[in-house]
This record gives C-alpha cells, sequence and structure tokens, in this order.
C-alpha cells in the first residue's frame, strides 16, 4: 500500500508530518511561557508552587514533542540536521543547556537540601522560558533568511561564520520571531492557568496577562508576517535544482497554495478569539482556540517554508548548498518505512489524550498542594 | 535484600546470554575488534580466552614483540565463543592488517588500495553525473561497485591506523568481564546468609553488596569504553572512518562544549546527592 507512494509524495508527507510535530511543540510552549509567568505573574510564594505544578505535570510532554521534532527532522531530512546542527552549532547547543536547566528545575525547586536554593532553579525555569525559546524562534527563522554555510560534495558542512548558528538571533526577522515565540508562549501560558487552575486572584491576574502578553507578541508578530510577504525567498527550479533568489518568494507561495492562507487566518482567529475569551468573556476554555490556532499558524509557516520549490534550509553564501525536501531527504526506502510507523503516531496521541484527561479531570486548587500528596508536588 | 538478589541473579543469566550473543557479533562483524578486546595479535585456531593478561605497551602490528607481559590463558575457548565451534579459526590484529591468505583475509593494507579507488571512482561519478555525462557516471559506479565495501579503508592513512587502542580495549572489556563474574557470586552468597538468617552478622559481605552499586556503574561504563573504542577507528564499520564523520568546527568549540557540560553536571550530581542525603536523613515515613 504504501509501498508505491513516489518519492515526491513521501518527501511531501514527511515534511507536513515533521510540521505538525514542531507546530504542536509551539502549542505546548505554554509550559515554557508559565516559567516565566512566576516571575510576573505570581503575587506569592503559593501562587508560584501553583503555577508550577500546573505546567509541572505538562513539562515533558513539550519536552518529548521537541525531541520528537528534531528525530522526525534527523529521520526524514538528515542532510538539514548534519547540516545544521554541525554547523549552526552553538544555537543548538544553547537550546540543549536551557532545556538540561528546566528539567532538573522542576524536581529540585523546592527538595530539601537542594544545594543552590529555589530562587536558582526557578530563574533556571526563566532562562528556559524566555533565552531558550527565543533561540529556537531565531534557528527556525534562518528557514526564511537563511544561514551561511556551504556543502562539500561529501556533504560536509562549512560554517561561514566565527558565531557558529548564534548569529541567527542578530537578524531582525529571526529575533523577532524568537520574541514572538516568548510573548506567545506568555499568553498560552496564562490562558492554559485559567484553564487549569482553581485559585481566585491568580486566575484573575492570567486574564490580565494573557492579553497583555498577547499585546506584547503583537508587534514581533507583524514584523514577521509583514516580513514574509514581502522578504525575497530562495526557489528551487524543481528541473534543474538549481537554486535562484526570489523577489516576493513567501507571497508568491501563499498565491500558490490557498489553502495556506485560510490556516493562517483561522490560526491567528484562533489564538485572538482565546484571548478575548479568557480576558472580557470570563471563559476558561480559551486555551483550546489558542492551541489550536497556534498550531494552523505553525503548520502554515512551516509549509511556506518547505513547500512550493522552496528552499527550507538555504544558504545565503552558497545558494548551491541550499537545502531543500529533495535533496535533504532520506531515501525512498527509509522514508517508505518510516511512514508504516508513523501509522502508529495516533495512538500515541490517543494516549496522551487520555492521560492529560486523567490528570485534569480536577482542577488544581491550594487544597491540593497542602494536601496529602504534598510531597509529591513540585 | 532478596528481591535484589533474586533480581540481580536472574539477571545475570541474561546478561551473560547477551553477552555470548555479542561476543559472537562482534567476531563475525568486527574482528579486529575482538582481538583487540583479547589482545590476539596472531590469529590461530582454538584460539584461548584471556583470563587475566597485562599487555605489553610497547607491542605494535607486526613487530616480534610478544603481546603481553604475562598472562594466564583459557585454551580454545575464544574459538568457542567467537564462532560456536571449537578449534575454528580466529583471525588476529596480524592477519587483519597484513592479510592472511591460508584462511582468506584480506589485510587492511589491500583494503587501503581497494578504498582508495572507491573514493576515486566516486569522485568520477560525481563529477561525470554533474556534467551529466552518463556513460562516464556508469563506468565509475561500475568500478565502485567493485570495491564499495572498502569504501572507509581509503580515507585511512596507514595499516596501523585500522587498529584501535588495544591495552584500552582489552583492560575495560575485562574489568567489565571481571566484575560480571563476581556479580552472580554476591548474589549467591547473599542468598545463602539470607537462608541461613543470619546475614546481619556478615559486616564484610554488607560492605561488598553496598560497594557493588558502584562497581555495577563502573561495569558498564567499562563495556561502554570496550565498545566505543574498540569501534575505533570507524563511525561507520568499514565505510566511515571518525576521523571523516566530524563536523568542521574548531576544537576550542568542542571543548567549551565539554567544559560546560561538565560544570553544569557536577553542580547538578552535587545538589542531587546534597537532596538524597537529606532525604536519607529524614528517613521513611511512620
Amino acid at each position: 500500500m504504501l509501498g508505491n507512494l513516489d518519492y515526491t509524495t513521501l518527501q511531501n508527507i514527511w515534511w507536513l508530518i515533521a510540521s505538525v510535530v514542531g507546530s504542536l511543540f509551539l502549542f505546548l510552549t505554554f509550559v515554557q511561557g508559565g516559567q516565566t509567568l512566576i516571575f510576573t505573574t505570581a503575587g506569592n510564594a503559593q501562587e508560584k508552587s501553583l503555577i508550577i505544578n500546573s505546567i509541572g505535570r505538562k513539562w515533558e510532554l513539550t519536552f518529548t514533542t521537541l525531541v520528537l521534532f528534531g528525530g522526525a527532522l534527523f529521520a526524514a531530512f538528515p542532510l538539514f540536521y548534519a547540516t545544521s546542527f554541525g554547523g549552526a552549532y552553538w544555537v543548538w547547543m544553547l537550546i540543549l543547556f536551557t532545556f538540561i536547566l528546566q528539567a532538573v528545575s522542576f524536581e529540585y525547586r523546592m527538595k530539601p537540601g537542594n544545594l543552590l536554593g529555589a530562587k536558582t532553579y526557578e530563574v533556571f525555569l526563566l532562562i528556559n522560558g524566555s533565552v531558550g525559546l527565543l533561540l529556537i524562534g531565531a534557528a527556525v527563522g534562518t528557514f526564511f533568511t537563511g544561514s551561511q554555510f556551504t556543502l562539500s560534495t561529501s556533504n560536509s558542512v562549512t560554517w561561514r561564520g566565527p558565531l557558529h548558528g548564534l548569529e541567527a538571533a542578530f537578524s531582525l526577522f529571526n529575533l523577532s520571531l524568537g520574541l514572538f515565540l516568548v510573548f506567545l508562549a506568555r499568553t498560552l501560558g496564562a490562558m492554559y492557568l485559567v484553564n487549569n487552575i482553581d485559585h481566585l486572584p491568580l486566575t484573575e491576574r492570567c486574564r490580565n496577562a494573557t492579553f497583555q502578553n498577547f499585546l506584547l507578541a503583537l508587534p514581533f508578530l507583524l514584523v514577521v508576517l509583514g516580513g514574509l510577504l514581502f522578504m525575497e525567498g530562495f526557489s528551487v527550479d524543481p528541473g534543474t535544482a538549481r537554486v535562484v533568489i526570489e523577489k516576493g518568494k513567501y507571497l508568491n507561495n501563499l498565491l500558490a497554495m490557498p489553502h495556506l492562507i485560510i490556516l493562517l487566518l483561522a490560526g491567528l482567529g484562533g489564538v485572538i478569539y482565546g484571548v478575548v475569551a479568557t480576558r472580557f468573556l470570563n471563559k476558561d476554555n480559551g486555551i483550546w482556540f489558542g492551541g489550536l490556532g497556534t498550531v494552523l499558524v505553525g503548520i502554515a509557516l512551516f509549509s511556506l517554508a518547505g513547500y512550493n520549490n522552496t528552499a527550507f534550509y538555504p544558504s545565503v553564501s552558497d545558494l548551491r548548498s541550499s537545502l531543500s525536501i529533495r535533496n535533504a531527504s532520506s531515501s525512498h526506502y527509509t522514508l517508505t518505512a518510516m511512514t508504516y510507523v508513523a501509522l502508529a503516531v495516533p495512538f500515541v496521541i490517543a494516549y496522551i489524550w487520555y492521560v492529560w484527561k486523567q490528570m485534569d479531570a480536577r482542577k488544581l486548587t491550594v487544597a491540593e498542594l497542602n494536601g496529602n500528596d504534598a510531597k509529591e508536588m513540585y | 535484600m532478596a528481591v535484589a538478589a533474586v533480581f540481580g541473579l536472574l539477571s545475570s543469566v541474561f546478561v551473560a546470554i547477551n553477552g555470548d550473543e555479542s561476543a559472537y557479533s562482534v567476531a563475525q562483524r568486527q574482528p579486529m575488534k575482538l582481538a583487540a578486546m583479547e589482545g590476539l595479535y596472531d590469529g590461530r585456531t582454538s584460539a584461548p580466552l584471556v583470563a587475566f593478561g597485562i599487555v605489553n605497551p610497547a607491542k605494535k602490528a607486526g613487530d616480534g614483540h610478544p603481546a603481553f607481559l604475562t598472562e594466564v590463558k583459557i585454551p580454545g575457548l575464544l574459538s568457542l565463543l567467537a564462532n560456536r565451534e571449537s578449534g575454528s579459526f580466529v583471525p588476529g590484529i596480524n592477519d587483519l592488517v597484513f592479510g592472511n591468505k591460508a584462511q582468506n583475509i584480506t589485510g587492511a593494507e589491500q583494503r587501503i588500495a581497494n578504498g582508495r579507488i572507491a573514493v576515486q571512482e566516486l569522485a568520477r561519478y560525481k563529477e561525470a553525473k554533474s556534467k551529466g555525462d552518463s556513460q562516464e557516471a556508469a563506468l565509475a559506479l561500475a568500478g565502485f561497485n567493485a570495491h564499495k565495501n572498502d569504501l572507509g579503508y581509503g580515507y585511512l592513512a596507514t595499516a596501523q591506523a585500522a587498529v584501535p587502542p588495544v591495552a584500552t580495549t582489552f583492560y575495560s572489556f575485562h574489568l567489565m568481564v571481571v566484575l560480571g563474574t563476581l556479580f552472580p557470586l554476591l548474589f549467591l552468597l547473599v542468598l545463602y546468609h539470607l537462608y541461613k538468617n543470619d546475614i546481619e552478622q556478615c559486616r564484610l559481605l554488607n560492605t561488598a553488596a553496598f560497594l557493588a552499586i558502584f562497581l555495577g556503574y563502573i561495569a558498564s561504563q567499562a563495556g561502554w569504553v570496550a565498545a566505543e573504542v574498540g569501534r575505533q577507528p570507524w563511525a561507520i564499520q568499514n565505510l566511515l572512518p571518525v576521523g571523516v564523520a566530524t563536523t568542521r568546527i574548531a576544537p576550542g568549540n568542542v571543548q567549551a562544549t565539554f567544559f560546560i557540560f561538565l560544570t553544569l553536571f557536577t553542580v547538578l550530581l552535587l545538589a542531587e546527592i546534597s537532596i538524597m542525603i537529606k532525604q536519607i536523613k529524614i528517613g521513611p515515613e511512620e
């Protein structure tokens, strides 16, 4: 059945799978957003603990989704993985370090004898929620703005620049995408906490934070969207595989794939409705609209970067080295085998959904923090 | 302790089965690694297993020095473990470097010559492809296919470069095996004293059992060292040497990464130990 799919179709499918997983990760960054909200929105130590225990039940999902995103790209587009991780080395290493800090901070923060004190672990969480996300945004931004590298005939990467990937953060577009992700995560985080916590003064402040952080995210979103509409892009000739710079490439992609316009608008609409519902309509379910909206926007962005004969990892110093889903993918055989495995993914998602339902059957309260399970709390 | 000892004993059985399977697989696919693990330079039939040995640090492939300063051997066992056939031939480092016609083994010297042809033909193929010369490309591809199993050797400077660090591989492998043999004996001893109901009087045994926690980590790490050092110089056996597979990045970057990891993980380990000690002091809930 799947063995009959042609190579191009499989490449398209795998770019879509990677896009969906990456977009789910963006939704799940409400955890990172929550990690920074403990500094701005929690009124006291008890509220901090409420926030950390609320998102603490979900952080592994975000983390594993990020790993899955990287894994999908590694398996389906190994040349991209090798090029980016070997070349844009420091941006990925720093992202990794912030996630190492995050993982232990949840566990250690309130444990007696934790050596560094609760405050330090909270700062670790802040670093992951701000610097970590900003760098992820900057790295994804290079899908559009390009990087400086060359590939040898044996596909070995040479990075043209001493910063090895950190230079990504010094472009207005990339930086804006990074900051947009940071404030979007805070918006989603605040919406999630409203949904997940039953503690009135805190949820009221979270409702305000939802709106404020959305306003803060807006200008960066405008820079990103405006940039996409007007910037040059990297176009691949399907016949000769030659890469050329094309004026208004991403606008052309939007017009060539009008369903992406619908995805983008529906996604933005979802996020806006989520914010409005949380802040002005006093509803608790805004996170689901915001979350779904984020996923739709993410899929639209990744599709713009990869489909319609576009180089998704362009090299500005050597156009010929640019990577597209055609020249960076695994072999026909590997993609076919992976597609069979991917058939199991819906079952994994169903399981996650089930566990999530169980965890969130009741809202988190102060009583629970101090109850019989107090020792199990973060 | 009863649970731990029974579980440990069962695990030891599985580890033994798994180890036997691994040894066989290494012998078939990575004969150089096996030779290094056993410090075997001259291949032979009915090859012995070295139970204990001190590797001669001056020894190199092809010279006349003895491989060991001192050694204790179990006759014929290596042939049995490696090929599941007593008396069978197990190739040594010298056979794999210089070749052994009688046993039909192509040495690294010959494979380097083959590999260089494969590397050249691959380059020729790519060039012909980029020029659109399909006839030349087909010729180059045929030449490549004839030598492709030795591709990785084409990147090695000398035949000696195909030999992994023998002493490190040998010692780490033997450390793992010795510890792996010790553990089931310890478990049996613990079970015996549990049965006799005098385990609390066996101070020495209790201390040994406690230390065995850390010996377990050491055995596990030693196994990794044997596996990874023993596989040198290959990232992909016979096809891609690590020197070609590495990222082109200045060593300073990698050193910096290493020290960041070292600092971060050391601090977090100290925090972990501190938390554990605190929890042990607090003790179990009444």
